[in-house]
């Protein structure tokens, strides 16, 4: 008896887990092939390599949806392009009113994926979480303002830089804080980003305290639980818009070339990404997707 | 050793064959050795202990207070109610109820960026917030502590003539004791590891020095699986001591 009711449970599970793996392609698929009937909608591109790339998806896409795998890039999830992102960082990415992850690096990156024929694929998780995932092979990119470092060079692998960013020191409204007083003060940064890094090598760990998130640290700013923020300077004047008390020193702490990091192991999809990326910033999208959301 | 660290991490670095031990090696170094890093995580652990004490502190001295007001409230004569006693149980219910009802996170958050504005103590105000979580835990086990003793032993004490607090101290504290012993041991264990929370609000306890060698390092293994080492030879120790404690008031059981 018992051995019959093992049995019929254990079947049971089998046909539950089937139908689990049928559905899952099936609708995998189906996303896959509206991804690619987006690309050959879009197929407006002034870039010629890729306009082949949608022109090859599109020709795919006709044949039979099962064939976009076999495209010579291979991502973590077949047909997707999976990006790990920390979205709170505007205006580069950010999570609009309605909670959609919105911002110049998402614009850039739909672009990318749409050309490369992929379904554009966002995880939302804290800064150093997103570094990690993409050397943990977690995530094919990550998408988050990452500066080029040497040491990030040795986990990741960086596509050309887009724009250059500059690390900028937010104080309160009347602060005496100055690049040259900085040292005495209370540091507030997001853990794991270069402003965290450089003000604890400059300063020591005693005046630097790192936060899981902008939000938090400029909180606490605003709250006068730290003297200072050191944080990228597109990022600073979209919190400073939001609150008046704050304000921006003029005097630069840091400057840097953002980019995005690609998997050490996906030296393809680094190819790739690199020369859509190239053709946007040739053609000026970039710059004009820039432009949209930093008016000086 | 820092010879063959740099000689094998430059090697690393140019993309060169290690074998896995060399690795291992060089991970391990650059986690722990590398920069005196070792020193953080013992920094580190040295406030994870002092926001345990006093998160300890705090939460048993709240704890036992309001499992007094609570069983005193409880065990009243019929008919015969304390006003006094009333409003006190009354907020006591309230403290508990809105304690165990949200999410330690939730209040060390509320406790920093809401409450304690002003504070730049971190550490502090996360060993506040911590112990006034653990305080309402703690009541309810001693609250169950005093209320497993018999009430015919209060009332044997009171018709000897010893007055209420003389029957607590001598007769159902040390019963109630060895009762809860084993629940508190593991609330004090749950409150030792609760600790690495506070590193939301800037604490700098065990896991935020991890994280902070992580997000330099990008290596995520060895930081981690160090820190959880560290915790549970932590909450071994505790829990030896916690034991030998047990087996101590078990003496007198069985003669």
């Amino acid at each position: 008896m018992k051995l019959k009711k093992l049995l019929a449970i254990a079947l049971a599970l089998v046909m539950v887990l089937a139908l689990c793996a049928c559905g899952s392609s099936s609708s995998s698929t189906t996303a896959d092939s509206s991804a690619s009937t987006d690309t050959a909608a879009a197929d407006t591109s002034a870039a010629d390599t890729a306009a082949d790339d949608a022109a090859a998806a599109d020709d795919t896409a006709s044949d039979d949806a099962e064939e976009v795998e076999e495209t010579e890039l291979t991502t973590i999830n077949a047909g997707k392009l999976t990006v790990s992102m920390s979205a709170d960082f505007p205006p580069y990415e950010n999570l609009d009113d309605s909670g959609d992850i919105v911002g110049i690096e998402v614009d850039i990156m739909s672009l990318i994926a749409e050309q490369l024929g992929l379904e554009l694929q966002i995880d939302d998780m804290d800064f150093d979480s997103a570094l990690l995932a993409v050397q943990q092979g977690k995530s094919d990119m990550v998408v988050s303002g990452v500066t080029i470092t040497e040491e990030r060079k040795l986990v990741m692998n960086f596509t050309d830089s887009y724009t250059t960013a500059v690390q900028v020191i937010v104080v309160p409204e009347g602060s005496e804080v100055t690049l040259d007083n900085l040292g005495d003060q209370l540091i507030g940064t997001q853990r794991g980003t270069t402003g965290f890094i450089y003000c604890e090598d400059d300063y020591g760990s005693d005046h630097v305290v790192g936060y899981d998130s902008y939000t938090l640290v400029i909180q606490a700013l605003l709250n006068g639980q730290v003297d200072c923020v050191v944080m990228d300077d597109s990022v600073a004047r979209a919190y400073v818009a939001e609150n008046p008390s704050l304000s921006i020193l003029d005097t630069e702490y840091a400057v840097e070339e953002y980019a995005f990091g690609v998997d050490k192991n996906n030296t393809a999809l680094l190819d790739a990404v690199n020369t859509v990326l190239n053709a946007l910033i040739d053609d000026g999208t970039v710059q004009s997707i820039i432009d949209q959301y930093i008016s000086e | 050793m820092a010879e063959l660290y740099t000689e094998w991490k430059a090697l690393m670095t140019a993309g060169g064959e290690l074998s896995g031990w060399q690795t291992f090696f060089v991970k391990f170094y650059q986690a722990f050795i590398d920069a005196d890093r070792w020193q953080l995580y013992l920094s580190g652990v040295g406030t994870t202990l002092m926001v345990t004490a006093m998160a300890l502190v705090i939460g048993v001295v709240l704890g036992v207070f309001v499992a007094l007001v609570r069983t005193a409230h409880d065990q009243q004569r019929r008919g015969r109610h304390n006003p006094v006693l009333g409003v006190l149980n009354a907020i006591c219910k309230v403290y508990t109820t809105v304690i165990r009802g949200t999410p330690v996170m939730v209040q060390l958050l509320i406790f920093s960026f809401v409450i304690f504005v002003n504070s730049r103590n971190f550490t502090m105000v996360g060993a506040f917030g911590l112990g006034l979580n653990s305080g309402a835990y703690v009541s309810e086990i001693i609250r169950g502590g005093l209320m497993s003793v018999d009430p015919g032993q209060m009332e044997a004490g009171r018709s000897l003539g010893m007055n209420y607090f003389t029957v607590m101290r001598f007769i159902i504290i040390p019963q109630a004791i060895k009762a809860i012993l084993p629940a508190l041991g593991n609330e004090f264990i749950i409150l030792l590891k609760d600790t690495s929370l506070i590193s939301v609000i800037g604490g700098k306890e065990l896991i935020y020095a991890a994280q902070g060698i992580l997000s330099r390092t990008y290596e995520a293994m060895y930081p981690l699986l160090g820190a959880a080492a560290i915790y549970l030879v932590l909450v071994m120790a505790f829990t030896w001591l916690l034991g030998r404690l047990e087996r101590r008031l078990r003496k007198s059981d069985r003669r």
